[in-house]
């Protein structure tokens, strides 16, 4: 948990009084460095 | 009393005047909460005009420019402050077309998505400057007349680096002014913006829209944690934040699940 910089998060949302709160109940990290698109180099 | 005084008259700030809300916010970094990012991605998501740095700006904070396309009439710009200084041991200062760094990029944003043409690129040169530095690169502005000082990304061994000669033959006609550098992801992208189509197949909702799920439905959301609280509540609970493109989130981590997840 304290590695991931990104993640998916499965809970429920408490919705009420224009606030969302989600409780968790699962964390799938997401890797962003893999999943986005590198960047072209001209060298 | 006083703190229900500063809470009511900064959310009547950014009721009403957003932009200015905004370039304060930027100007009062580093803050402990917000970043830089997370300002700017919601005073977009609000309407507000947010512009790139320029390297001619006059003052190195968040200014105010008008512009009857923004929320209120006039966009929040980002301020060069905020523009991190190549490090001096850097290999690629000697070359005059090295690519500068950007922004220090945060966890999981690939450097490319800090483009660092804003302070080159602008559409218009800033107020008092004169045209031709927009047209051809060449610094000729300043209050004094004098060429500015060179910007973090040219040499002091290399003078021609200045007018940038790989930059010069571009076609002058075309509005927006083509940009020079590699192709890079628009600084007003987030980096979830090219998660989406993955978040998408793994049925996450986007943060901007969990107000219209009903309330005690399972979801799914995801998207780059801004923030974790630490240590626990006294009960074991943690507080997270994410972000994605359209919004932000909290998240309630239980104990069990915490514990669960690290080991």
């Amino acid at each position: 948990m304290r590695n991931y910089n990104a993640f998916l998060v499965r809970g429920i949302a408490q919705v009420g009084q224009g606030t969302v709160l989600i409780v968790a109940d699962q964390f799938t990290p997401l890797d962003l460095k893999a999943l986005v698109t590198k960047s072209r180099d001209f060298r | 009393m006083s703190f229900a005084l500063l809470v009511y008259a900064s959310a009547w700030f950014k009721r009403y005047y957003q932009a200015a809300f905004c370039a304060v916010l930027l100007r009062a970094q580093p803050m402990e909460f917000y970043s830089p990012q997370s300002l700017v991605a919601d005073a977009r998501r609000h309407g507000v005009v947010t512009r790139k740095p320029h390297l001619n700006l006059p003052v190195p904070h968040a200014p105010l420019e008008p512009d009857p396309g923004s929320e209120g009439g006039v966009t929040s710009r980002l301020g060069p402050a905020g523009i991190a200084r190549p490090a001096k041991t850097s290999p690629r200062k000697s070359s005059p077309n090295a690519t500068p760094p950007g922004p220090a990029p945060r966890s999981g944003t690939s450097p490319s998505a800090c483009s660092w043409t804003g302070p080159w690129s602008k559409r218009s040169p800033p107020p008092g400057c004169s045209p031709t530095w927009a047209r051809t690169g060449e610094p000729r502005c300043g209050p004094t007349g004098r060429p500015r000082r060179p910007g973090p990304s040219t040499s002091r061994a290399s003078p021609s680096a200045t007018t940038r000669p790989h930059c010069r033959e571009r076609p002058r006609s075309s509005s927006p002014r083509p940009t020079c550098g590699p192709p890079a992801s628009p600084p007003t992208a987030s980096p979830s913006n090219s998660l989406r189509a993955h978040l998408d197949r793994l049925g996450a909702i986007p943060a901007g829209q969990l107000l219209d799920v009903p309330d005690g439905t399972r979801i799914k959301a995801g998207g780059a944690v801004t923030r974790k609280q630490r240590p626990a509540t006294a009960g074991g609970s943690t507080f997270l934040h994410f972000e994605d493109e359209t919004g932000m989130a909290n998240v309630i981590v239980s104990v069990g699940l915490l514990t669960g997840v690290d080991s």
